[in-house]
């Protein structure tokens, strides 16, 4: 036993580099095992990341679409609810096209709503595609009324996703943030639904009547849903 | 020389479907890029890619085809895309025949004014016949912006037409 003693050392060193060996020799035959292993593991983190996004989208639709069914019953009025599927090619107007027409009763003049409020009316329909004119687009006039001092005026797009109510009396105390809803007088929204909120009130460059900027309700660069009011 | 023909008319009737794919391209994925509210012209910039390389009838006619697709597209009074396109098409084979569109900052020049001269077309046919629009509001929020990004999304589209339409 003195006699092994005296090479304990020595069998120390080879005992610890024979470990070593050993784990080298391991990790070249794992060598390949582990890589194929690494790449699976990608392809797999590459599957859940892609399958993660997906339910992070349908949460998000599945948000968006309670809240628009929401707004739906407490509309109480018979709608279709329809996709945003394209938006207008051209900077000179504000359109959007949607993936439902004639055969789901959409008609000219519907108007268009989302859970936040309006966002225009139906121009143009085909049998499945309608065309719709935002809020914002300076051909688009809508009937509004401010919700605190209840005085109407004629909502029309000024561009640049903003729109303006006009002819509003002079000695009008509209002021900003107030908010301003359909009025029901022009027959194409029902009263109540918002349009937007003030953001500044000028006074007419003729000086005849007040006017204020409005910043929509709706964010109308972000709607993927909407709602149709039938006619 | 008739195999060259052949490949010259491909390359022609080529444009229609591209035209198309543009279009569609440009009311949907191009939404993406949309900056304040403005979006670049890339079937503007078709136009003036083959204005400036295959000339002024040759721009005429793309731009006559790409307006009048553009206006199915757009909710803008059906035409004017049409008629200002067409004339901006010319206006490329012009400008192509007198300047050397070869360079990045050429191209950029010559896309930059050619758009801008479509949006003033557009602007006053608009005016005439649609919606009185004030010039300070379109040429701040629409004239210049969008000239400036059709311009710069021009460099991206000549470079892949380029490769598209290499040996004409």
């Amino acid at each position: 036993m003195s006699v092994i003693e005296f090479f304990k050392p020595a069998l120390r060193v080879f005992n610890n580099s024979s470990s070593s060996v050993k784990d080298w020799g391991n990790s070249i035959v794992g060598h390949k095992r582990y890589l194929k292993e690494n790449e699976n593991l990608k392809k797999r983190i590459e599957e859940l990341t892609t399958r993660m996004i997906a339910l992070e989208e349908a949460r998000i639709e599945n948000e968006r679409l309670k809240a628009l069914l929401s707004f739906k019953e407490a509309l109480k009025i018979n709608s279709v609810a329809a996709h945003v599927i394209g938006r207008d090619a051209s900077n000179w107007s504000e359109t959007i096209l949607l993936d439902k027409g004639e055969k789901n009763g959409i008609k000219i003049n519907s108007a268009v709503v989302s859970s936040g409020g309006l966002v225009g009316r139906v121009v143009e329909v085909g049998g499945t595609l309608a065309r719709v004119l935002l809020i914002t687009d300076p051909d688009s006039k809508v009937a509004g009324l401010v919700q605190s001092n209840r005085e109407s005026g004629i909502v029309e797009g000024i561009g640049n996703n903003r729109c303006r109510i006009k002819y509003l009396p002079l000695n009008s105390d509209v002021k900003k943030d107030d908010v301003v809803v359909t009025s029901g007088i022009s027959e194409i929204a029902p009263k109540g639904i918002a349009i937007g909120r003030v953001l500044e009130v000028t006074r007419d460059p003729g000086g005849l009547y007040m006017c204020a900027t409005l910043k929509p309700h709706v964010d109308l660069q972000k709607i993927e849903e909407v709602l149709c009011i039938k006619r | 020389m008739r195999n060259n023909e052949v490949i010259f008319y491909i390359k022609r009737v080529a444009v229609i479907p591209i035209i198309l794919l543009f279009a569609i391209i440009q009311v949907t994925l191009l939404d993406a890029v949309n900056l304040f509210g403005i979006k670049p012209d890339i079937l503007l910039g078709l136009v003036l890619f083959f204005g400036f390389r295959w000339g002024g009838i040759a721009g005429f006619v793309i731009g006559l085809f790409s307006g009048f697709t553009k206006d199915i597209f757009s909710g803008t009074p059906f035409g004017i895309d049409t008629f200002s396109f067409a004339l901006t098409g010319i206006v490329a084979g012009f400008l192509g025949r007198i300047f050397y569109a070869e360079t990045t900052l050429a191209q950029l020049f010559l896309s930059f004014w050619t758009a801008f001269l479509n949006h003033i077309i557009y602007f006053v046919v608009y005016n005439t016949f649609s919606h009185p629009l004030s010039l300070s509001y379109a040429m701040r929020f629409v004239i210049l912006p969008s000239s400036v990004y059709t311009a710069l999304s021009s460099i991206i589209i000549f470079f892949i037409l380029r490769k598209s339409f290499r040996e004409t």
